[in-house]
């Protein structure tokens, strides 16, 4: 009896410790973040041009199409690169991002396949008349494909693995490491399977991982170690981000990084409504931190 | 800013329940806990015209009982006299011409609320004869030959084998029943009925109650009305048999097994002619029949006070500026949002679109739960086999929304014909949905199958069904709507509530099982 009245007691106690959308919503985004400035965030043409204009590390921009007919003009610049990303500027969730890749004899490849140009004209066109944007106009983004460091390949050897830092008025709340696993297909969300490892911010060491369902000491995969490794780069990582928050007119923001293998650490995405599956991965509630 | 949002919310309650608290006087007068299933108005029109005689017209008029309650009365004559006669079971008016050559017409109306009632006859009944006191309702008439050797022989042979009273009537009944119908108009006696093997409903009705008569057991007509929204001049005759001491309905020509439909007027017990009138005169009549806009559970002979009051949408009612039906929808509106903002934010349930389960529920509650949400289902499939090829082809997206809606629209229309070329009722009411707002969704759960996979666009679906149902439980309630019509102050609660809910940061009730591991730590 006793022992039920506790744990009835530890469920609520430990219920109000956790941050649901309701009040992400009311008390985080909706008083912190202005609206017209939620496409500075959503728009990654336009958060690039913020991080560009503050000397803020983030993948090179080779060219960004506004018009289908300049697709050809600007395609004959971009042939001299060996590796570029096709990015739609208003894509959700991955949608409609290719990564291309030269092979031996010069020609295009995605995937392991050959593409031929216009197969990418296609895509690009249709970035543009807003398949991935719900509809409205859209704008390619060409730019630089990342190598990502040897630390990530220790952990899993495909795929881009990146970090999410969450701010609110430029103090660090949480971050995790979001991984691929063999279901989530290269891809890093939780609920296309990937991982989700919370991050001790303070000693900048990877915590346990968590794919939805459980959590683990090492990928589930292949069983490298995940717990306690050591995360290069960290200061800076938290350093770049908080620059991030200092420039963007957003107080409270998820920023999405990755360390590529020559240049560090650099910004990926902004996000105005960061998910709260971070808690998740840190095994505790985000309102702590909001005191 | 809080404050002020704090003082709306107050206003909003103080207001509504002030305003909300000086209808419940006027209201206690009004309640009434009958609870009609059909609502009339019925007219009586007759015209008369004696050339030099003074002329007079007799009609039954119709009495309040326990399944029908008749109200509003008003009439409209010139020159003639006006009396009411209690005639045994029955009311009778007589109007009566003071003058000569004149033309006269006569208008009686009135409001008729029904309730259908079903008896369940007992079974092992002993086969005893009437009491004395239902002598009347045992004995030969005119037209009902209980006795003549036919009527009598038939009804030993169809009773040879029948123990119970419950068996023998319905060995009655079910003889009467399958002689077949035919539309005679005028007046046949049982025995006609049973010599031609074929009758209408006064034939019927007669031998029924002649076959009941011969075998002991009480039985007598009723006339009256079937009310449907039409103008017309033929009334009805059915049959009562006394079984027990309670007079339990039979209608024998539309196969009504002791059961009366709420839409039957009764007018007059016995075998009468319903309209008498002065001989060899010139005389038109017809029974005009409306549905009526009325409120339940309010005597609306006494409604005055209440759509007196400054908020009240009895006066629109009344007005018929807007059809009932649109003013309920606009009334459950609000509450759907409600509804949904409770399901989504509280709850947690996804759901694609925010007002569609309020829409589609509200055109279940026309088309029926089951076949509509087949329909729902059935046209959401066709658009997302239509956004195959469309997706496929690269289409933008507004044409191929308008693609996709003419698409829809024609299959719908195919649908329709299919339905009333094989009278499948439930396939016609197809047309009733919201094609652009179901367009829409399905295109969007076509996407959502292409973008998060099966799984979780069907997740999606089934909990966009289960919003729309919990929505359609709401607005299928007859209470719930009066409530609203009698006081649309409520929709300030809604409001008030909706307001309180903007801002309300809980974890939703899914929330708590996303985040299970944190919180049972």
């Amino acid at each position: 009896m006793r022992n039920l009245k506790h744990r009835i007691n530890n469920y609520l106690g430990n219920s109000t410790k956790v941050l649901g959308i309701n009040e992400r919503n009311v008390s985080l985004i909706y008083p912190n973040n202005e609206r017209k400035y939620y496409k500075l965030a959503d728009d990654k043409v336009l958060t690039k041009t913020i991080l560009e204009t503050h000397c803020i590390d983030c993948a090179k921009t080779y060219a960004v199409i506004e018009r289908i007919g300049d697709i050809q003009a600007q395609w004959q610049a971009i042939n001299r690169y060996d590796k570029i990303a096709i990015k739609p500027a208003n894509g959700s969730g991955g949608g409609g991002i290719k990564i291309l890749r030269k092979n031996d004899k010069n020609q295009w490849c995605s995937g392991g396949q050959l593409v031929d140009d216009e197969q990418i004209f296609l895509h690009m066109a249709s970035i543009i008349m807003g398949r991935y944007s719900l509809g409205s106009d859209d704008r390619v983004l060409i730019e630089e494909c990342i190598e990502p460091h040897p630390f990530f390949h220790e952990i899993y050897p495909e795929g881009v693995p990146d970090f999410r830092v969450i701010l609110l008025n430029e103090k660090p709340l949480m971050a995790m490491l979001r991984v691929p696993t063999d279901e989530s297909d290269g891809k890093a969300n939780f609920h296309q399977g990937g991982l989700g490892i919370g991050i001790d911010m303070k000693k900048g060491k990877l915590q346990l991982a968590y794919n939805g369902k459980q959590y683990f000491e090492s990928h589930p995969d292949n069983n490298n170690n995940i717990l306690g490794k050591r995360i290069p780069y960290w200061e800076h990582i938290i350093a770049v981000s908080l620059r991030v928050a200092k420039h963007f007119p957003l107080q409270y923001l998820g920023v999405d990084i990755v360390i590529d293998k020559d240049k560090g650490p650099l910004i990926m995405e902004v996000n105005v409504r960061p998910g709260l599956g971070i808690q998740l991965a840190n095994q505790q509630g985000m309102k702590k931190m909001l005191k | 800013m809080n404050k002020s949002f704090q003082i709306t919310i107050y206003l909003l309650i103080a207001f509504a329940m002030l305003s909300m608290a000086f209808k419940l006087k006027p209201l206690t007068k009004t309640l009434s806990g009958f609870m009609p299933s059909s609502i009339y108005e019925v007219s009586y029109n007759f015209y008369i015209k004696g050339d030099d005689k003074k002329v007079f017209v007799k009609s039954y008029l119709p009495k309040s009982n326990h399944r029908q309650k008749i109200s509003n009365v008003e009439q409209d004559y010139e020159k003639m006299t006006f009396k009411i006669k209690d005639e045994k079971e029955n009311q009778r008016a007589t109007w009566r011409s003071k003058t000569t050559s004149k033309f006269h017409s006569i208008n009686y109306s009135f409001l008729f609320k029904g309730k259908a009632v079903k008896y369940n006859i007992a079974e092992n009944l002993s086969l005893e004869k009437a009491s004395s006191s239902y002598a009347n309702y045992l004995v030969e008439e005119e037209h009902i030959e209980v006795h003549h050797p036919s009527i009598d022989s038939l009804a030993r042979i169809l009773t040879k084998n029948t123990k119970d009273l419950k068996s023998l009537v319905t060995s009655l009944y079910d003889y009467v029943n399958k002689t077949p119908s035919a539309p005679i108009r005028d007046l046949t006696s049982a025995l006609t009925a049973f010599k031609q093997n074929q009758a209408s409903c006064n034939g019927k009705a007669r031998l029924f109650v002649a076959l009941c008569r011969n075998r002991g057991i009480a039985a007598r007509l009723k006339g009256g009305l079937i009310l449907e929204e039409t103008k017309k001049r033929t009334s009805h005759l059915w049959t009562e048999v006394n079984i027990n001491g309670t007079w339990i309905p039979f209608d024998v020509l539309n196969n009504h097994f002791a059961y009366l439909p709420s839409n039957y007027l009764e007018l007059y017990t016995g075998d009468h002619f319903l309209i008498t009138h002065t001989p060899s005169v010139l005389f038109d009549y017809n029974y005009e029949i409306k549905p009526a806009n009325n409120v339940p559970f309010i005597n609306s002979a006494n409604i005055e006070e209440l759509s007196g009051h400054p908020i009240s949408l009895l006066k629109v009612l009344e007005s018929k500026i807007i059809p009932k039906s649109v003013l309920y929808f606009l009334l459950l509106l609000p509450l759907g949002g409600l509804l949904i903002s409770l399901i989504k934010n509280v709850i947690g349930l996804k759901t694609f679109g925010i007002f569609l389960p309020v829409l589609i529920a509200y055109t279940l509650t026309t088309t029926g739960y089951v076949s509509g949400i087949l329909l729902f289902l059935l046209m959401t499939l066709i658009v997302v086999l239509l956004s195959f090829p469309l997706n496929k082809w690269g289409l933008l997206y507004t044409p191929k929304m308008a693609v996709v809606l003419t698409a829809t629209i024609i299959i719908m229309l195919m649908l329709l014909s299919v339905g009333l070329h094989y009278k499948l009722q439930w396939l016609t009411t197809i047309t009733f949905f919201p094609i652009i707002i179901i367009s829409i969704m399905a295109e969007r759960f076509s996407r959502a199958i292409e973008e998060d996979g099966h799984q979780k666009a069907l997740s999606t679906l089934f909990q966009t069904l289960v919003a729309t149902s919990i929505c359609y439980l709401v607005f299928s309630s007859v209470v719930i709507k009066t409530i609203l019509l009698l006081f649309p102050e409520l929709l300030l609660l809604v409001l008030a509530i909706s307001l309180k809910l903007g801002k309300w940061i809980g974890l939703r009730l899914f929330e708590y099982q996303r985040f299970s591991k944190l919180i049972t730590k």
